[in-house]
């Protein structure tokens, strides 16, 4: 031990709070040698956390300091069980009041503890691995012509070249994902070929990966196990899938029919939390080159999104360092003359799955702002809980004058009372906590069932949710019970007990009205986003991304040899059901996007970017592209003739997208003739613009197959498909998907925070609804007399409803004021990240507005009405 | 005193304080358990049963020296008492009693 770390000063003072005397040296030197002694096994961070965790479980009776005396202490033993009981009878006693509590608080701690373990969930991914903290993800950002960028894309002889560079770096890696692959695996015996289509979880890595990342091996050394050529790791679950229980090790399997693989090793199944996508095997890097046309492992010309660089650093080294130095090294590698900046950045391990700015091989991030709103949510819903509390309470408090003050009159001081009250609160916090406790299981599976989170949560009595619960019991217990408590045990006892009601002060400010002002303005903002998210959503899927999405199937190509996608396209052909097919390197709308730089001398611009479509003749037919000027490709056309958009055209200088027919331009120093101009359509989700772009071919590089259908008689269609596919690729699994089921996909994270949003604010409005009913039944019941009075006078059923609703309306009116610029502000900040965006409706907040006054109505009015109806005899009679 | 009850954990506390001898102080003994049992014990669990057994008789205890790897304080060393060792005979005695009046035949049970 170099030097003694300072023992936490929170923890130590509770400690020291309550242990006696006496025991303090020999307890607290225990806990500290254990400190000490996990300091140097665990680090400072967990030693300082099990330290508090030890702390707490040393507040035990052997530990306590002896009580002093009845008087001072809030905890004292006779009085505690006379207050419990208390407690208890006066909670049995009003029992719609409590179920009214209990029902709202137990909601609202279900949502809080539902939320705190989607966030942990969340910000767990990757944080296992022993040396995630220094564990880097090489990322760039660039700015070009057509403005910043950011991406994890990596270079092929990145991690090489940084490990000859800088001797300082521990360790680098380079993977790649590989899209799907088919595994084909021959049995020596009978040489019967079995194959399995691996959709997802192939990857490429260099030989140190086992080293830096900790996953499991079960077979195979961590150092060499993918470091010879043509040699693969595969995962637990695929080795038993492939080979039942036979040794899988020094076995044969094929990838994608041309390229063999040696197993030499099997790891763990990665657990659900990484964000590293290799969950099926993993294969020596070198061996990409077997499979993929690009890459070239020498070549910094080409920069994919499915390669990824990984770098691990020495302990305590300061990567920002690093990154000044790579200002250097970018230089040196790159030519940057295209860009206006241009940095690697060192993205730390453990931030990959919430940092927005940058993909993840394939999958999107979650932002940390989406969680962010989700625990605000959770608050503002455990606050209408408490607010439903202290207004309740309150409101009953002047039932309960007597009884305050006979206790008063007896001898019992306000501290008394108030532990008295809290006590009350208390075992209300507490049966709420064991109901959310006991559904907790069944809330997690169903919210499952609506959201695909990106790992399953589970549910268990974890330390961290123990101590959660516990922050929660005492913030509800404080927040809720508090203000009550005071209010109660202030009463004056000559007052309460001569009088029998205690009017209140009509008229004014006044607490409990601010405090279902406040539950109003969170309903009010929660409707209106609920609104705008469903309309924004509603807007991908039904405005125009100017292609069709329907009616269309799209089938990976597993080649892309030309003859054999001439010879689909015949097949396809064959049946009226197949309207038009054709085969590109991408769908029309992709995550993904491919540009390239293009001149054109004659309008005075050079190099700017352009995105790149590249496809056969069909292309426009089949995905509905529709033709502004010009003509379509045919297959006769050369390569020189393209396609371009209507921004293309914009972007020229040219308003007509005839005048740009037989335009020239160049691109990688060859002359391109515009032979056609089509609408724009989005090329990437609706959050980006559309740029510039072109369609162009390249035969052979062709690696989706987009096929019209009629619509009708899907089922045949579908075997026609299958059937022309098995005569062209007989050695390859047959698959297939909806375009427009694709292109939803895209938005899935906009649908989750959709319904996300519609399940809280609906449960919020609910808590807010049954404290307003409670609320109205207490004043019901307070102004039995004056109802009965104001009946004998002449008032009819409609004036009295109405005494009860005006007030209420006036508070709608004022939460509306407050809640309409909270909402506008917050919705406007999320909308912001479309760059196509619905505009908000003023008319959508009067909308709230109405929907929370007929909501209150429904719930005031009822209880209001059955007032009113009572017949005025039966509660003016005793007096 | 008459018989005193000797819990199962306590049992295990009693036992680590004697095999440790001279060394017998709560963290010791939390770790020799862990050693020789594999649970995972918490050292409050140990306080706890530490203190009910010094209470009971079993256990008498002293002060030992400060030392720097405990920030500079004493710890307490337990020792058995006679009385200790007495309750841990009997225990003991009453198991190997107990365990050989079970009949042969409760073990066999592939011949029912």
């Amino acid at each position: 031990m170099k030097e003694k770390a300072i023992i936490p000063r929170i923890p130590k003072a509770f400690f020291k709070w309550y242990c006696r005397r006496d025991r303090y040296e020999e307890l607290h030197g225990d806990l500290e040698e254990f400190y000490y002694e996990r300091i140097a096994e665990m680090g400072l961070a967990k030693a300082r956390f099990r330290y508090f965790l030890d702390v707490l479980r040393c507040f035990q009776p052997y530990a306590w300091k002896k009580t002093k005396g009845i008087q001072n202490s809030i905890i004292n033993r006779p009085m505690l069980y006379n207050d419990l009981k208390s407690s208890i009878r006066i909670l049995n006693r009003n029992r719609s009041y409590a179920l009214i509590n209990v029902l709202g608080l137990s909601i609202g701690i279900i949502c809080c503890l539902a939320i705190f373990l989607i966030v942990r969930m969340e910000t767990s991914f990757d944080n296992f691995h022993a040396k995630a903290d220094r564990i880097y993800r090489l990322v760039t950002h660039k700015e070009t012509s057509n403005g910043f960028s950011a991406s994890a894309s990596s270079f092929y002889p990145a991690a090489k070249t940084l490990m000859n560079d800088f001797p300082d770096i521990e360790n680098a890696l380079v993977t790649e994902y590989y899209d799907g692959g088919i595994i084909s695996i021959t049995d020596p015996d009978s040489s019967h070929v079995r194959r399995f289509m691996e959709d997802t979880g192939i990857g490429f890595a260099t030989s140190s990966f086992f080293q830096v990342f900790d996953f499991e091996l079960l077979r195979g050394n961590e150092n060499n196990v993918i470091s010879n050529p043509n040699s693969v790791a595969l995962s637990e679950s695929i080795a038993k899938k492939y080979f039942g229980d036979d040794n899988p090790i020094g076995k044969t399997i094929r990838l994608d029919n041309t390229l063999d693989l040696e197993v030499t090793g099997i790891y763990e199944d990665f657990p659900s939390n990484t964000d590293i996508p290799f969950h099926t095997m993993i294969i020596s890097f070198e061996s990409i080159r077997e499979v993929s046309q690009f890459a070239n492992l020498e070549s910094w010309n080409i920069q994919l999104s499915s390669i990824q660089t990984f770098v691990l650093l020495p302990e305590n080294y300061d990567h920002e360092q690093l990154e000044i130095q790579l200002s250097g090294f970018s230089e040196k590698y790159l030519d940057l003359s295209e860009y206006k900046s241009f940095n690697f950045i060192l993205q730390p391990l453990p931030e990959i799955h919430t940092d927005e700015r940058y993909s993840n091989y394939y999958q999107l991030p979650v932002s940390i702002e989406s969680m962010k709103s989700l625990m605000l949510i959770g608050l503002l819903i455990i606050l209408t809980a408490c607010i439903n509390f202290i207004n309740l309470s309150t409101a009953q408090s002047l039932k309960r004058g007597k009884s305050i003050g006979i206790r008063k009159v007896l001898g019992s001081n306000k501290s008394g009372l108030v532990a008295h009250f809290l006590m009350e609160t208390s075992i209300i916090v507490l049966v709420s906590l064991a109901i959310s406790f006991a559904s907790m299981g069944l809330v997690l599976d169903l919210l499952q069932k609506f959201l695909n989170f990106s790992a399953p949560i589970h549910f268990s009595m974890s330390g961290e949710l123990m101590i959660f619960a516990g922050i929660i019991f005492l913030l509800v217990v404080v927040t809720a019970g508090l203000y009550p408590a005071f209010i109660i045990s202030r009463f004056h006892p000559l007052q309460v007990i001569k009088s029998r009601f205690v009017h209140e002060i009509r008229g004014g400010f006044n607490l409990r009205k601010a405090l279902i002002v406040v539950q109003f303005v969170i309903s009010q903002a929660l409707i209106i986003g609920v609104i705008i998210v469903s309309q924004q959503i509603s807007y991908f899927s039904k405005s125009d991304p100017g292609f069709e999405k329907e009616h269309i199937l799209t089938i990976p190509l597993p080649e892309n040899d030309t003859r054999k996608t001439t010879l689909l396209k015949n097949e396809l052909g064959n049946s009226p059901l197949v309207v038009s097919s054709s085969f590109a390197m991408s769908e029309p709308m992709t995550e993904g996007d491919l540009s390239g730089y293009y001149n054109c001398e004659e309008k005075g611009i050079t190099k700017e970017l352009v995105a790149l479509k590249f496809a056969d003749e069909d292309y426009a037919e089949t995905f509905g592209i529709e033709l502004l000027a010009g003509r379509s490709r045919k297959n006769t056309d050369s390569v020189k003739n393209v396609l371009v958009n209507e921004a293309f055209v914009h972007r020229l200088g040219i308003m007509d997208p005839r005048d740009a027919i037989g335009m020239k331009f160049q691109m990688s120093g060859r002359d391109r003739t515009i032979i056609g101009v089509v609408r724009n359509f989005n090329t990437q989700t609706f959050h980006k613009k559309i740029n510039p772009m072109l369609i162009g071919s390249l035969p052979g590089y062709y690696y989706t197959g987009g096929v019209k259908i009629s619509g009708k008689n899907v089922t045949e269609t579908l075997q026609h498909i299958r059937k022309s596919w098995e005569k062209v690729f007989p050695e390859y699994i047959f698959d297939y998907e909806f375009y427009d089921k694709t292109i939803s996909r895209y938005y899935e994270g906009e649908q989750r925070v959709s319904v996300l949003f519609r399940i809280f604010s609906f449960i919020s409005i609910f808590i807010s609804c049954i404290g307003l009913f409670g609320l109205v039944t207490f004043m019901a019941e307070q102004k039995e007399k004056e109802i009965g009075i104001r009946k004998v006078l002449g008032a009819t059923i409609r004036n009295i409803i109405m005494l009860f609703s005006r007030e209420f309306v006036i508070m709608i009116a004022i939460a509306l004021i407050i809640s309409t610029p909270i909402a506008w502000y917050l919705m406007n900040n999320w909308l912001s990240d479309f760059a196509y965006r619905i505009t908000i409706n003023p008319a959508l907040f009067i909308g709230a507005g109405v929907l929370t006054l007929v909501l209150t109505i429904i719930t005031v009015g009822y209880k209001s009405y059955r007032a009113a109806m009572v017949d005025p005899v039966n509660t003016l009679k005793d007096e | 005193m008459g018989r005193t009850y000797l819990g199962e954990f306590e049992e295990l506390v009693l036992l680590t304080v004697g095999v440790l001898y001279e060394d017998a102080y709560a963290v010791s003994i939390t770790k020799e358990i862990i050693k020789q049992s594999g649970r995972s014990v918490n050292v409050s669990a140990v306080h706890k049963s530490l203190y009910r057994l010094e209470k009971k008789g079993m256990l008498k205890s002293h002060l030992g020296a400060p030392e720097s790897r405990r920030g500079g304080k004493r710890k307490r060393i337990f020792s058995i008492t006679p009385f200790g060792k007495t309750a841990l005979d009997e225990s003991a005695d009453l198991r190997t009693k107990l365990r050989q009046q079970i009949p042969e035949i409760a073990f066999k049970w592939n011949i029912i």
